[in-house]
């Protein structure tokens, strides 16, 4: 019986971007899988190599633009520590709020897409009703709503202002997700098609080196924010599951927007209660020389662990900055999570992964 | 009729055409009627879904072009028809031309078979019901030529992804149509609604034959594609499945088609199950007027088509309901559910039906 | 004992040095790598990332043990080829495919090295320092 092979992207419009995966198919059974990639290289981190360090700050959003604060964070906190910068205390309770944010908005994109992948259309819209209300608060403090350019090297650039909003949010949002779990997590159909979907095993898990929920969903508690020094005060769970199916992974990322719901509360009430107004250390940026040296910052991204390892040679550009994002592995093991489905798990499984391409290709 | 025949035919003889051509022509003008309210309808009807839908997720539909939208799908079709009319270089060109065309003519046919009232009647005979069912299998087989026809290999795998899911769910939509006859002695879609109207609302057949009524709700979506059943034209994985090719005009007749059979499905079930033009409180209002006179038959038949829209659009808007909550159900599991749970279900349908017939032994339900 | 005289230890041959909380190691990597995994329980391989110092191009494994939450770099200097160690980390496979793209580093035993994030026929290797931009983009 002649395979057929047929090609799914690079236009496409579920892939979450520019994703080529070349399929041989069996009728509809998938026999062979093949991923390709790069087409939206950008060139990141050699751009790096010619610019100085504040030149390249605005830059660094863009390299997952759904997470802009985390690699800002992740850039700034490399420089940090290079440069021996102390940041003060309220302007790590204000990145610790505004990522948290970030993080249930990137997770609200997440479900209203994945949702709309598997058929379902109502899901989409009420998931960037949700949405809509955070940019709107980004774009008020900040004057942006996706590539923000809020921190700096030792702090915030500007003040936490409309608390209001955020406590709009707070309120609003726990009603939202339980109807989001009764339309969702209730439905036959949903937890047909992604239940036991895409098992990614611990081994392979770690094989592999998938991070974040797709990793935390087969048990193993890695979460980066537990050794980091910017959460030692704030209680949270780090939520895991038994086994990293669909069903197991959406479960994950909703539990998770429930935890940052926790943490940014706790924030609030901290910088409530601050009587500091100290949000950035002094530190020239604008000639900033770092001494020689290497330093890898790792940051909790919600897609996995995003590492920049920056490395200087004393000038004022940087001499190698290296971005390590977590979708990038989460392609490389599609091929082996795809063998034995048929098409239509294609973008139930893929889709579960929570790939977004600006960071697979940088 | 005679009188308005009568009338066409000494028309024609005043304007020196040979009555030959009248006898002819009189039977096609009909369908020209039709088609024409056909397209009138599809227009609102495309309109209400995207109102519809939009009120589930909290928008508003089309609501620029027009007063409140009214002439959004009047846009569409015009602009539709500006597009460039894509010819396929390889692959078989008459299938692809004729595909469109097979798949809207029959529809046209079965709205000519439906019973909006009670005289004004197109076409009224002993199997209409029977002649119903057997047309519907034709936009099948025309969506199985449009992919097929593409030379395209995502409009192959939506097109027999298409016919697989037609197949499967044709027999158990037989089987309650043969409850349904039985339980009306009737293959004839004007007696089937004449026999539910013997008690008002409690005659009617959607309460003897309710799990009939839920395979037909079941089946009917799957027969359209329609979602959730949707997968030979799933937008996120194969772009647009047996219709990727098309634009302009024949993409238009597809969607008038199934746009058009949607009607004709949710009216199908209006007449089998709940009493078709009917009134629910067993007479109609209008002969309660004192004054008998013509105006009283029209007023009859103007509610009689009322109810009849009124249940066909009901049933209508459940499917767009349906459509707003319900993910897609992949295609592998989809057969399933058609042979080992909708057919077992006719056929215990069809046995309770018989039942239910030989104790009321005759009587007239 | 730290880790890197565990290694030293081990493996007497192959210079191996701590210096700036990484362990240098001179060559023989992925026997390294493999008792590094299966011995003292550093499972994952989170990133592979080359630099380029013009002599040589020096590459970094960053590793991490789920089981005692542990970091670990492990730096090696290379000039053309060496060793794949994707038969001890299939995460490396990518990563790779990455650095020969942009570095044009040899692995072998890497039985599919292709081009990554530059087009496939591409001329030159992008990240090198003596890169030239008009020069090597060469459309035939």
């Amino acid at each position: 019986m002649n395979k057929m092979k047929i090609n799914i992207g690079p236009q496409h419009p579920s892939t979450h971007g520019v994703l080529q995966i070349i399929t041989e198919l069996d009728g509809e059974n998938i026999v062979n899988c093949e991923t390709e990639i790069g087409y939206l290289h950008r060139g990141m981190e050699k751009l790096a190599e010619n610019r100085t360090y504040l030149q390249y700050l605005p830059m660094v959003d863009r390299v997952d633009y759904l997470g802009g604060f985390f690699n800002s964070f992740a850039f700034c906190d490399a420089v940090e520590n290079l440069s021996q910068t102390e940041v003060p205390q309220r302007a790590k309770y204000i990145r610790v709020l505004m990522m948290e944010l970030n993080r249930i908005a990137s997770h609200l994109l997440w479900l209203g897409t994945y949702l709309l992948e598997l058929g379902a259309i109502s899901p989409y819209f009420y998931a960037f009703r949700e949405r809509e209300m955070i940019l709107r608060f980004f774009e008020k403090l900040t004057g942006q709503r996706l590539m923000y350019n809020y921190f700096k090297f030792g702090g915030v650039r500007k003040d936490i202002e409309f608390t209001e909003d955020i406590e709009e949010i707070l309120k609003v949002l726990p009603e939202k997700l339980k109807d989001y779990e009764r339309i969702i997590a209730d439905n036959p159909v949903f937890l047909e098609r992604t239940k036991d979907m895409g098992i990614i095993t611990e081994e392979a898990a770690l094989n592999y080196s998938i991070t974040g929920p797709n990793l935390r969903a087969t048990g193993i508690k890695y979460d980066t924010r537990k050794e980091s020094d910017y959460y030692k005060d704030i209680d949270f769970n780090v939520i895991t599951a038994e086994k990293s199916d669909a069903l197991n992974r959406y479960l994950v990322r909703t539990g998770e927007i429930k935890e940052s719901m926790k943490i940014i509360s706790q924030c609030l009430d901290w910088l409530k209660t601050d009587t500091s107004d100290c949000i950035s250390s002094k530190i020239n940026e604008i000639n900033l020389k770092l001494p020689e040296g290497e330093y890898i910052s790792k940051t909790e991204a919600p897609r996995g662990l995003t590492l920049c390892c920056l490395v200087s040679d004393g000038s004022e550009k940087p001499y190698r900055v290296k971005w390590r994002t977590g979708s990038f592995y989460a392609v490389q093991i599609l091929p082996e999570l795809l063998k034995g489905h048929t098409v239509p798990d294609i973008m139930a499984i893929y889709g579960s992964l929570d790939v977004i391409l600006p960071e697979v290709d940088r | 009729m005679n009188y308005i025949y009568n009338l066409y035919l000494e028309l024609l003889c005043r304007l020196g055409i040979p009555e030959i051509f009248g006898e002819i022509t009189f039977a096609v003008i009909p369908f020209v009627i039709i088609a024409a309210v056909l397209i009138l309808v599809v227009l609102f009807l495309v309109l209400f879904e995207r109102k519809l839908l939009a009120f589930f997720v909290q928008r508003k539909g089309p609501n620029r072009v027009g007063l409140y939208g009214c002439l959004q799908t009047v846009a569409d079709a015009i602009k539709l028809l500006f597009k460039e009319n894509i010819k396929i270089n390889a692959g078989d060109r008459i299938l692809f031309n004729l595909a469109p065309i097979l798949s809207l003519t029959p529809v046209i046919i079965i709205w000519g078979l439906l019973p909006y009232t009670s005289n004004f009647e197109f076409m009224k005979f002993d199997f209409s019901l029977l002649f119903y069912i057997a047309l519907t299998f034709i936009p099948l087989i025309a969506v199985f030529l449009a992919g097929y026809s593409s030379n395209n290999k995502y409009s192959i795998i939506g097109a027999v992804r298409a016919v697989v899911q037609g197949i499967s769910f044709e027999l158990p939509i037989l089987f309650v149509i043969l409850a349904v006859s039985v339980l009306s002695s009737s293959l004839n879609l004007y007696e089937i609604t004449n026999a539910q109207n013997h008690f008002g609302i409690f005659g009617w057949y959607v309460f003897p034959c309710f799990l009939g009524f839920l395979i037909m709700l079941i089946a009917l979506p799957a027969e359209l594609n329609r979602c959730p059943f949707d997968l030979s034209e799933a937008e996120s994985e194969l772009i647009a499945g047996y219709n990727t090719e098309y634009s302009g005009m024949r993409f238009a007749l597809f969607f008038l088609a199934e746009y058009s059979l949607l009607f004709a499905s949710s009216a199908l079930i209006a007449v089998l199950f709940f009493g078709g033009y009917n009134s629910p409180f067993g007479i109609y209002l209008a002969e309660l007027l004192p004054v008998k006179a013509i105006l009283t038959s029209i007023l009859i038949y103007a509610e009689q088509i009322f109810w009849f829209f009124l249940k066909t659009m009901l049933i209508v808007s459940f499917y767009i309901w349906v459509r707003a909550t319900l993910p897609r159900i992949p295609a592998h599991k989809l057969v399933n559910i058609s042979w080992k749970y909708l057919l077992p279900a006719s056929i215990i349908n069809f046995i309770i039906v018989l039942l239910i017939k030989v104790i009321f032994g005759g009587a007239e339900w | 004992m730290s880790i890197s005289e565990i290694l030293q230890n081990k493996f007497v041959n192959t210079k191996i040095i701590e210096e700036k909380g990484k362990i240098f190691v001179e060559n023989n990597t992925k026997e390294i790598l493999t008792h590094i995994k299966t011995d003292l329980g550093f499972d994952m391989l989170l990133s592979l990332y080359a630099t380029d110092y013009r002599d040589y191009i020096e590459l970094n494994y960053y590793l991490y043990s789920s089981v005692k939450q542990e970091y670990l770099t492990i730096t090696t200097h290379v000039t053309s080829n060496t060793d794949s160690v994707t038969d001890v980390f299939k995460s490396a496979y990518f990563d790779e495919c990455e650095i020969y793209d942009m570095f044009g580093v040899n692995f072998t035993g890497n039985n599919n090295l292709k081009r990554l994030l530059m087009p496939a026929d591409w001329k030159g290797h992008p990240l090198l320092k003596n890169y030239e931009y008009e020069k090597e983009a060469v459309y035939e």
